[in-house]
């Protein structure tokens, strides 16, 4: 059980393309946001952790990162770790602030995440990626990630548990949340034949279904409860901090987002009927979908059933994605679990605006990464509680 | 009685040997104490921790799980070209199809093909219905 930390601030630069900004001005909006959100000052930071996969191979600056981030807005000194996980980055670096509160090591924890990916070559940036697989067995493959959603989809679609709708539908939808989230790279609906009519990818998959390179950085302010102040203002704790790494396939195993779930369920205490929003990690929007099952919205097959439903759009009981998630909000890698965790706070403090999803008290963040025998390397499942003052 | 000991007198990754030509079959890794194999052969067994790995031929013919027609190029791969996930014998293999004259179907059998001079040097392509399968390729 966690019931000593909380989320004290979270802040976001916009997703999108940003060829004129440095990553150091991508992070200094999104840090400096979290840190005045959380009321306090640079120097009340006891430890940093910043997340970034790709700057390695896209700028040269393979080493330090997060050092030379945190260099432009005056803070040195302190222990500034980082970390990479793939795309679960970001919410990697936030289990490390969580265990670094727990631990009575720090009170006050900046963690950052950020990515940027248009460079001139888009090819460039497309190899970065493979580099989220074990090169040493798949080099050569051209396993991209978009073949292997493709794959996972191209299996329930042959099975009939999902239908080509279901997959459209989850285009729709994503679209039409990110259209109200002003920090999206993509702000506009989508039609189904805009879906449809969309250039392939990796069978079935279309270019409307998929996220994009993009660029981008969230941060999130970790606190010890109690330590600091916000005056009326909800409170965001976290009730559970889970992470696990897949097991290679030799059967039907559960996913290894399933398995980490199960236990951020059980570390709150909770069920997934107790949740009222989630963020999930579509990377590829019909991606959504296998994640209900897998999250224990529904059962195994009746993922279609569930999005048709309504329940998981605004009005719903479940509201997944609230902000566009992966794929219309962008993915910039080591942005992208932070980010999540910056809407869900400001969906349980009631600041969501015009995507606030109705009395949210309870919410789930659920970051993957990478890839490895057929499943994500790494999956992170954080379960977030808005309480009173 | 541990034997991770023998586990740190592997071979080395660059002289492992993952296929062999001459037998045309994937070379996977069994567990001396539980069974469990994995392919590529690695030095500890995922599954009860044992150190002690003896090669062990896969199957030649593996049933289709999934898979995907590419359409982006990438790392000199000409798109559109065949993605899968196929299951030889219990053990699941990522790999191109090739040779496809219309879209396969999960649960289709196909045929390895190895050519150890090409990138990647191993394939798998469908498996004619008059074809003979070889008594030794039993899974």
């Amino acid at each position: 059980m966690i019931d000593d930390v909380e989320v004290a601030g979270v802040g976001m630069h916009p997703f999108g393309r940003f060829p004129e900004r440095h990553i150091k001005d991508l992070v200094r909006t999104a840090a400096l946001r979290a840190v005045i959100d959380a009321g306090i000052e640079t120097r009340d930071i006891d430890a940093v952790y910043s997340a970034n996969a790709l700057a390695g191979l896209l700028t040269g600056q393979e080493q330090v990162r997060g050092q030379t981030v945190m260099s432009e807005i005056g803070i040195e000194g302190i222990p500034i770790t980082n970390v990479e996980n793939a795309c679960a980055s970001g919410s990697t670096a936030l289990r490390e602030a969580i265990l670094a509160v727990r631990a009575g090591v720090s009170d006050v924890v900046l963690v950052v995440g950020f990515e940027k990916m248009f460079v001139d070559e888009r090819t460039i940036t497309l190899q970065a990626l493979q580099s989220a697989a074990d090169l040493d067995i798949v080099s050569g493959l051209g396993l991209q990630f978009t073949a292997v959603y493709g794959m996972r989809l191209r299996k329930r679609l042959d099975e009939g548990t999902l239908k080509a709708d279901d997959l459209i539908a989850a285009a729709i939808k994503s679209h039409n949340h990110g259209a109200k989230n002003p920090y999206a790279q993509h702000r506009e609906p989508v039609t189904a034949e805009e879906v449809v009519g969309s250039r392939p990818i990796a069978d079935p998959l279309t270019l409307l279904m998929c996220s994009s390179i993009c660029d981008g950085a969230s941060a999130v302010v970790v606190a010890r409860r109690g330590h600091l102040d916000h005056g009326d203002r909800r409170r965001v704790l976290v009730r559970a901090s889970q992470m696990r790494t897949a097991r290679s396939r030799s059967g039907n195993e559960a996913s290894v987002a399933t398995e980490c779930a199960r236990a951020a369920y059980e570390q709150a205490g909770l069920g997934p009927e107790d949740l009222n929003v989630l963020e999930v990690h579509d990377a590829m929007a019909p991606g959504e979908l296998l994640y209900y099952e897998q999250l224990g919205l529904c059962d195994y097959g009746d993922a279609g059933k569930l999005l048709h439903s309504g329940a998981t759009t605004f009005g719903g009981t479940h509201v997944v994605n609230p902000s566009g998630g992966l794929s219309s909000r962008g993915h910039p890698v080591g942005a992208t679990g932070l980010a999540q965790v910056a809407e869900l706070a400001w969906q349980l403090r009631a600041e969501a605006g015009a995507r606030q999803v109705e009395s949210a008290h309870l919410a789930m963040a659920q970051n993957s990464g990478g890839f490895i025998e057929g499943d994500s390397a790494v999956c992170n499942v954080h379960i977030l509680q808005g309480v009173s003052a | 009685m541990s034997t991770l000991i023998d586990a740190l007198k592997a071979d080395p990754i660059a002289e492992r040997s993952r296929l062999d030509q001459a037998a045309g079959a994937l070379v996977a890794g069994e567990c001396e104490a539980c069974g469990a194999r994995r392919w590529p052969r690695r030095a500890v067994c995922p599954e009860c921790g044992g150190g002690r790995i003896v090669e062990r031929p896969l199957p030649r013919v593996g049933t289709l799980l999934t898979w995907s027609r590419v359409w982006v190029a990438i790392e000199n791969v000409a798109p559109p070209y065949v993605v899968c996930m196929i299951d030889l014998g219990g053990v699941v293999v990522f790999a191109h199809v090739r040779e496809l004259i219309l879209d396969p179907h999960v649960g289709d059998r196909l045929r390895l093909v190895v050519a150890t001079g090409e990138r990647p040097p191993y394939w798998f392509v469908p498996l004619d219905e008059g074809e003979r399968m070889p008594i030794d390729d039993r899974g």
